[in-house]
């Protein structure tokens, strides 16, 4: 049989090139800056400046339901707590810390010792407290995803290891070196949504992490992992869905809508931490990559800590700078100086070079179809292109806009370099701002 | 921190494109010609050769005069006006008189492109509407150019030139058909018959063909529906198909043509009716209309439909058919 994949994608080069590099542990940050959220939502600051505060003491925290609380990743003093611009250019409340270097644990940071006794709704909140938000870059709120509203079942659980983006190898190494853990995370998903099959998806071309994640699973009843075939956007959610169940989402709505909910493998891991070692979301596996890094690595550092630091302790920059990304090439977000704090859902950091940084010579659409034949949506990414170019936002809607995904195929493979998915990006913000009048 | 991070460039994702550009699709169609150019070449002597020359030349001339006067980007680094030159001297007569070749391509590049808003804007394919004009404008001109195609002796006879009858010319004027054309298959094959300068030689086009189709620049659909639909309709009408498929400008039309991006549908369901329509035309202007052949106008044709057959076709959407279960 072949391997399973979903409709469309391209197959960008890999430059996965810290795959082999193995992980490094970052040293303890003298200073951090800890992202908790767009400061317009409100958040309450649990730990004003001047607070002395340990590991995994909370931060910040909001009543809201799609709010999950902040943990201080060091022990120190909280010497700053206001607004600032962050990566993606949102303002966002920052927490900075200076810290003292002990990592002194907070008081209350103990595994959880009775989970078979446990209820979902428990758990839930557990995963909650833990400040636990997708890690595979949407940042959407875990316990969110694992609130199934009144009637739905699910049967399924898909593990997200379609670690599809060039460069980045977090995904990778994190399955790779911590399978047991992606594996108990898996369990504790189960447990919380109560369903007794779970799936975890791996593109083929991690081998790797297949044998170490299908060994670890051997352990537990009802999880399978699943090779799929190696192709952008793979790890996307409904295209990994629709790859290891052969199931598709219908337009705008959420996968327990087939009876799924899904996970990524980091996700996963960070869960399984909370329960075993009692820490909350305070660290993960960062991929510093790109040609313009002297020695690509992945990093398990602390989130907060400056994007400059981990650059810093990959070899510095190599040659020419070019271009510096948060996230993968693909949907990352292209930042205008490394002094930015990683926040919970940044899987990478991307140097490019000058060379390969530079702006494509634009050309007039020449219909070839590349665009349509890419798009695992499924649009026709050229003609609402041409819509929105002209501001007839209405017309752009009317080819579904507002589906788009953002994987950005359309524009990679465009042989006159369109700016396809920006241009749909845009109509799709008017289509979703047009429906909630 | 030593590192110089004034000046990074930020730009909206994906921050990677891939390699093929539309200049090198251009290029790689450019090549795909090249046999199928040499063999009119080395069948019809010097002639040939030098309408090849004029055409690529004058059409990048044209294109560059034109977008200076109007003062327009000048866009002949994108390769389509070479692509188009060249096109209009392989579909033109190989001994046609030079300043023919040169006045198709002006009207190739500006009325069939240029006013339209240049690359990537143009309804009608820009070499067809250059070649049919000259078609139209010089028809004793035209029938003075399609020449014998003896390789060797043509290249040792020089500038002096022998005329010679197309088959399908000869099929349209009742001198041949009532007996088997099998006796053809064999010259329409390798290209030592009358014709076009480009369209003879079936085996140089289809290594062309071949080519642009492992290079992923068109696919089966277009070609293959329209070779069967003209093949069909041939056997319908108790006519020889294989000698419908080889003559004429069928295999150059279908892969190399028909397949215009800019001119043709996007959607898989538009090309097969697209092709399907090239098909029907074709055949029918060669069994009943007044001229021999019907590639050129029927591609120009169905050019004309193509914004209709857009139109049509539901769009399939992810997801779609489990919301309505």
């Amino acid at each position: 049989m072949a391997v399973r994949t979903f409709v469309g994608g391209i197959h960008p080069a890999q430059c996965k090139y810290a795959c082999d590099a193995g992980t490094v542990t970052a040293p303890v940050p003298a200073r951090v800056t800890v992202p908790v959220g767009p400061s317009w939502v409100g958040y309450k600051v649990l730990a004003p400046k001047g607070t002395e505060v340990k590991v995994g003491q909370k931060l910040a925290d909001n009543e809201g339901f799609m709010c999950v609380p902040t943990h201080s990743p060091v022990s120190g003093k909280v010497v700053d707590a206001k607004p600032y611009r962050a990566h993606t250019g949102l303002e966002f409340l920052g927490i900075t810390i200076e810290s003292d270097g002990k990592q002194e644990l907070c008081e209350g940071i103990a595994p959880v010792e009775d989970l078979d006794s446990m209820t979902p709704e428990e758990i839930r909140n557990v995963i909650r407290e833990a400040g636990m938000l997708g890690m595979g870059g949407a940042e959407f709120p875990t316990h969110v995803k694992l609130s199934l509203p009144q009637g739905v079942k699910v049967d399924t659980v898909v593990v997200n290891g379609g670690e599809c983006e060039p460069y980045l190898t977090s995904d990778h190494r994190m399955m790779t070196e911590k399978a047991d853990k992606v594996v108990h995370g898996t369990y504790i998903v189960m447990r919380s949504v109560g369903v007794k099959r779970a799936i975890i998806g791996v593109e083929d071309n991690k081998p790797d992490a297949i044998a170490a994640l299908t060994a670890a699973a051997g352990k537990y009843q009802g999880i399978e992992v699943m090779p799929l075939k190696s192709s952008y956007p793979q790890g996307y959610e409904k295209a990994i869905i629709k790859a290891t169940l052969g199931r598709e989402v219908p337009p705008g709505a959420l996968p327990f809508s087939v009876g799924v909910v899904v996970v990524n493998v980091g996700t996963a891991a960070a869960i399984s931490d909370r329960f075993t070692t009692g820490l909350p979301l305070i660290k993960r596996y960062v991929t510093v990559s790109g040609e313009a890094v002297s020695r690509p690595a992945t990093v398990e550092a602390y989130i907060g800590t400056y994007a400059s630091e981990l650059v810093e302790l990959c070899g510095g920059v190599k040659g020419e700078l070019g271009k510096a990304i948060f996230g993968g090439p693909m949907m990352g977000v292209a930042v205008p100086s490394l002094d930015f704090p990683i926040t919970k859902g940044t899987s990478g950091i991307v140097l490019l070079g000058r060379q390969q940084a530079l702006f494509w010579k634009e050309m007039p659409c020449i219909r070839c179809g590349r665009c349509n034949e890419v798009c695992p949506m499924f649009l026709q990414p050229s003609e609402i292109h041409k819509y929105a170019l002209a501001e007839d936002m209405a017309r752009a809607e009317k080819l579904f806009a507002a589906d788009c995904m953002e994987c950005g195929c359309c524009s990679y493979v465009c042989p006159s370099k369109r700016p396809l998915v920006q241009s749909i990006k845009l109509a799709k913000q008017y289509a979703l701002a047009r429906r909630k009048k | 921190m030593d590192m110089s991070e004034k000046g990074l460039i930020i730009t909206a994702a994906p921050h990677l494109r891939d390699r093929v550009a539309t200049p090198r699709i251009m290029q790689v169609v450019f090549i795909a010609l090249m046999p199928a150019a040499l063999c009119g070449v080395y069948f019809f002597g010097p002639w040939a050769a030098i309408n090849l020359v004029v055409g690529v030349a004058s059409a990048v001339l044209w294109e560059y005069a034109i977008q200076k006067i109007w003062k327009f980007d000048i866009t002949i680094s994108d390769g389509s006006a070479a692509l188009t030159g060249l096109l209009v001297a392989l579909t033109l007569p190989p001994a046609v008189e030079p300043w023919v070749t040169a006045l198709a391509c002006l009207i190739a590049i500006g009325p069939g492109k240029i006013v339209f808003g240049g690359l990537g804007y143009n309804i009608f394919n820009p070499a067809l509407i250059g070649r049919t004009f000259a078609a139209l404008s010089w028809p004793s001109v035209l029938s003075a150019g399609y020449v014998a195609a003896d390789g060797i002796t043509a290249w040792k006879r020089g500038f002096d030139v022998v005329a010679s009858a197309t088959p399908l010319g000869l099929l349209k004027t009742g001198e041949i058909g009532a007996t088997s054309l099998s006796r053809f298959y064999g010259p329409l094959f390798f290209g030592n018959v009358g014709g076009s300068l480009g369209e003879t030689s079936a085996i140089a086009l289809l290594i062309g063909a071949l080519f642009l189709l492992f290079a992923g620049i068109i696919t089966l659909r277009i070609p293959l529906v329209y070779l069967l639909t003209t093949a069909g309709l041939a056997m319908l009408f108790n006519q020889d198909p294989i000698f419908h498929l080889l003559s004429g400008g069928l295999i150059l039309g279908a892969f190399f043509m028909a397949t215009d991006y800019v001119t043709s549908p996007i959607k898989p369901a538009g090309q097969i009716v697209y092709a399907v329509g090239l098909g029907i035309f074709t055949f029918m202007i060669r069994m009943f209309g007044s001229y021999p052949e019907g590639v050129a106008f029927s591609i120009l044709l169905m050019n004309c439909f193509v914004p209709l057959i857009e139109r049509f076709g539901a769009q399939k959407r992810f997801g779609e058919v489990r919301n309505r279960a």
